[in-house]
């Protein structure tokens, strides 16, 4: 039985992880915060405390200044706080740092986004296999629980895929994940999450698999409008994005895409932004000589995703379009959660999108706890039983939906 | 024979080296000033490469000038015997060059109001800030200075004068139009300098309607006119300094400036102003960088000069003027139109610059033969407007007049 977690990084979805843990932490016992700026993480902890959400009152919930680009002082933090698992969620540059403290002092690794190198973007496929996969014998030599991209998406997504084979499939022949905000923050322009970290996402190319192969697209090139459980109809572009990347190599599926809603307002302030060049991480220069990067410049003027959450409205929409066949018949289920932005808000100070990306890791980390995902090596979530997780987080504010469709609803399209 | 020197390397200061280079048997030995020597070197070198050099007897050359400072101008002014200057450095340093020219007694002539960095929204008229307030020191001395002898503002300054000279018993309603219908193939571009161009853009919009002053939000009044050449145009109302030199000179009722935008450009402008990148204030970084955002849009965005090359189309600048003649209203637009290319075959610039800077050459031309050489402070349409237009056309900007049906 494994206990006391340690969190790192104090954004958005840190601040989700702190309360979910503190509502369990009867299962994970003391928690530590920890960033390189100390006073974010006393801002959760006393958030935490407003909403009464520190479940066991005996145990701690504290906070600890870490610079985790710094592997022997992370390690050294790790066994000052005498934590067993280690929750990362500050930016993906940290992230092989992070995971070698976690070697040195086995401790389990948690982590909802994929290693990102600060001068390179939209990395070639299979992105886990630059970074993470480096260390598949590493973790395993050790016995040491790695658990990657387990957030939403990745994450519950991948979960999804796991358990369409599971319970619903036989064989798989497309996976398209969706993922849609349909809220309104009222603001003219910002990201829900560090812009940073989101523009990269789509300043490059979209690494796409279809039928087998790894397929290069522009960014924004291919656009549908799919109609949503709850959300409605919604435009969503093809997106590159992590879970492809070790989904293509875990679950037999011939195409797997993943697709985010934008709307028209935001592409066009995207796309102003990134023609200018502003959206550039690499630096320009000032006629006054200044050296600066533009995307940073950008990030200072937008508004801090986490002021967003207080005013938000409106749900969020992700989930997984599988098709394929079962008992020789075509079947095509939509499995996905719906997530509230002001409910998100009243329980844990939070918006939808870093309640979704929050909850996940911490329901890992509680099956890392309880043992029945303790598994001793590096996995992506896919790799791991749905069953108990989907479970739990059912429990924790994240529901499953499902809604499927057999062949009697294509019958009148002929064979095809 | 006078002298000239001019200030600033910029797009309008290269057509402006050129222009006098092709008229230094007027003018004399010119130099060309500013804090960076090798843009003064590559102008030098546009002008022999175009063969521009009329009189090879007489120098040109370059000299660096650090112009925020009034000792540094005054010695410029008196190491190269310069009779002239023409000041088409940044509108943040007119006043200093001002009082070099007052000190060493040389004729002063600009292109653009003067502006303090830190104040947006001056108040009106914007001249009695920085210029007029030295009105008295230069009849004093009786030394020359011609303010705002650009197109706008200086031609359009003119074309009022000379309305109301040959054309009108009286002036009641003078609208400036300008557009720019050329194409210089970048997504998003401003035509001068960024710093400067964006601040006039954002600013609040002063115009004298019914003999007063009235405001209203940038881009917020448009209207769409058949312009000659460049054909149907959206024009909207902006703030812009010959506004605030005519209200008070032509004794007019209306007297409003309207540029040109397109769609595309007010999408890009807007986003970017939305989301603060236009400021002039400073923001702090996560890395705790202090950076002004409209500096960091100019760094990204392509080097105004460099669009020239590849620039096509034509500008139409113009003043559709409203008022009476032997009893009748009359309505007239007079105008110029200048072609992106053409410039560009003369003098290595595209029309904007171009435009811009054949005027003060042409007002310097007018100082050195004693025609202009008032001996005091004035605006454009205070002197005869009769020999700059004559001269203008000899140097490139022709200008035409179409009666308007009322």
């Amino acid at each position: 039985m494994k206990n006391n977690i340690l969190i790192l990084g104090a954004g958005g979805v840190a601040n989700v992880v702190a309360h979910k843990c503190a509502q369990h932490n009867d299962i994970l016992g003391n928690i530590c915060l920890a960033s390189r700026t100390l006073c974010k993480c006393d801002a959760i902890i006393d958030s935490v405390e407003r909403k009464n959400n520190l479940k066991d009152s005996s145990k701690a919930l504290y906070s600890r200044q870490i610079d985790a680009l710094d592997i022997d002082a992370t390690a050294q933090l790790i066994e000052d706080t005498h934590s067993d698992i280690v929750i990362n969620v500050g930016s993906p540059f940290i992230n092989m740092s992070v995971l070698q403290a976690c070697l040195k002092t086995g401790a389990a690794y948690i982590d909802t986004a994929i290693h990102e190198d600060p001068d390179k973007i939209c990395e070639n496929p299979p992105w886990y296999a630059n970074y993470e996969w480096k260390y598949l014998d590493a973790c395993k030599e050790k016995g040491l629980t790695a658990i990657l991209g387990a957030g939403f998406d990745p994450g519950v997504v991948n979960a999804y895929c796991a358990y369409a084979v599971k319970h619903y499939f036989d064989t798989i022949d497309s996976i398209d994940i969706m993922d849609v905000n349909a809220g309104d923050h009222g603001k003219y322009f910002a990201t829900n999450f560090d812009p940073e970290i989101n523009f990269r996402e789509f300043t490059g190319q979209v690494w796409t698999w279809i039928e087998g192969k790894w397929v290069s697209k522009a960014v924004h090139s291919e656009k549908q409008n799919y109609t949503f459980p709850v959300v409605g109809e919604q435009t969503i572009y093809l997106t590159g994005h992590d879970e492809l990347h070790s989904l293509s190599k875990n679950i037999k599926a011939d195409t797997i895409r993943f697709w985010m809603g934008f709307g028209d307002h935001y592409i066009n302030c995207f796309n102003v932004l990134k023609n200018i060049g502003l959206l550039s991480e690499q630096p320009v220069t000032t006629a006054e000589g200044l050296e600066v990067v533009p995307l940073k410049v950008v990030k200072a003027c937008l508004p801090d995703p986490a002021s967003l959450a207080e005013n938000y409205t409106g749900k969020t929409c992700i989930g997984n379009l599988v098709k394929g066949k079962k008992n020789g018949e075509e079947k095509e289920i939509f499995i996905y959660n719906t997530c509230d932005h002001k409910a998100c808000y009243e329980e844990v100070e939070s918006q939808a999108i870093s309640y979704t990306a929050g909850v996940p890791a911490a329901a890992a980390a509680i099956l890392i706890a309880n043992e029945s995902w303790d598994v001793k090596h590096m996995v992506n979530v896919e790799e791991l039983d749905p069953d108990p997780f989907i479970e739990l987080l059912d429990k924790m504010g994240l529901s499953t939906e499902i809604t499927q469709s057999g062949s009697g609803k294509r019958e009148g399209k002929g064979e095809n | 024979m006078k002298n000239v020197l001019i200030i600033g390397a910029g797009g309008v200061g290269a057509v402006v080296v050129h222009k006098c280079a092709q008229n230094n048997d007027v003018l004399g030995d010119i130099c060309i000033a500013s804090r960076t020597l090798e843009k003064c070197q590559a102008i030098i070198d546009s002008v022999h490469r175009k063969d521009n050099l009329k009189d090879k007897n007489k120098q040109l050359y370059a000299r660096q000038l650090d112009a925020g400072k009034r000792e540094n101008v005054v010695t410029a002014i008196q190491e190269t015997a310069s009779d002239i200057v023409i000041n088409v450095g940044t509108a943040f340093v007119n006043e200093v060059i001002m009082d070099a020219c007052l000190e060493a007694g040389a004729a002063y002539v600009d292109t653009a109001v003067a502006e303090d960095i830190s104040v947006i929204n001056a108040p009106y008229p914007w001249y009695a800030e920085f210029e007029w307030k030295r009105k008295p020191l230069f009849a004093e001395k009786g030394v020359t200075a011609i303010l705002g002898a650009g197109f706008d503002p200086g031609v359009v300054n003119a074309y009022c004068a000379y309305a109301l000279k040959h054309e009108f018993d009286k002036i009641n309603v003078i609208d400036i139009m300008d557009v720019n219908a050329g194409d210089h193939g970048k997504y998003f571009s401003t035509n001068f300098d960024p710093e400067i161009n964006l601040r006039e853009i954002l600013e609040d919009v002063g115009y004298w309607e019914d003999r007063q002053w009235k405001e209203c939000g940038h881009h917020e009044i448009s209207r769409s006119y058949p312009f000659p050449v460049a054909g149907d145009q959206k024009v909207y109302l902006m703030g812009h300094d010959e506004v605030h030199s005519l209200s008070i000179n032509m004794d007019v009722d209306t007297v409003r400036f309207w540029m040109g935008f397109g769609d595309h450009y007010l999408n890009c402008f807007q986003v970017l102003e939305n989301i603060g990148l236009l400021s002039h204030e400073p923001v702090t970084t996560a890395e705790g960088q202090q950076v002004i955002p409209l500096k960091v849009v100019k760094a990204c965005l392509p080097d105004p000069s460099s669009l020239a090359a590849g620039y096509t189309g034509k500008t139409c600048i113009g003043n559709l003027i409203k008022g009476e003649k032997d009893g009748q209203e009359k309505t007239i637009f007079i105008y110029n139109i200048c072609d992106h290319q053409e410039c560009y075959n003369e003098v290595e610039s595209q029309a904007i610059s171009y435009t811009a800077g054949v005027p003060p050459v042409a007002a310097a031309i007018l100082v050195a033969e004693g025609v202009w050489d008032v001996k005091k402070m004035v605006n454009v349409e205070e002197l005869d407007a009769d020999p700059f237009l004559d001269l203008l056309k000899t140097m490139g900007l022709p200008t035409s007049i179409r009666i308007e049906e009322c």
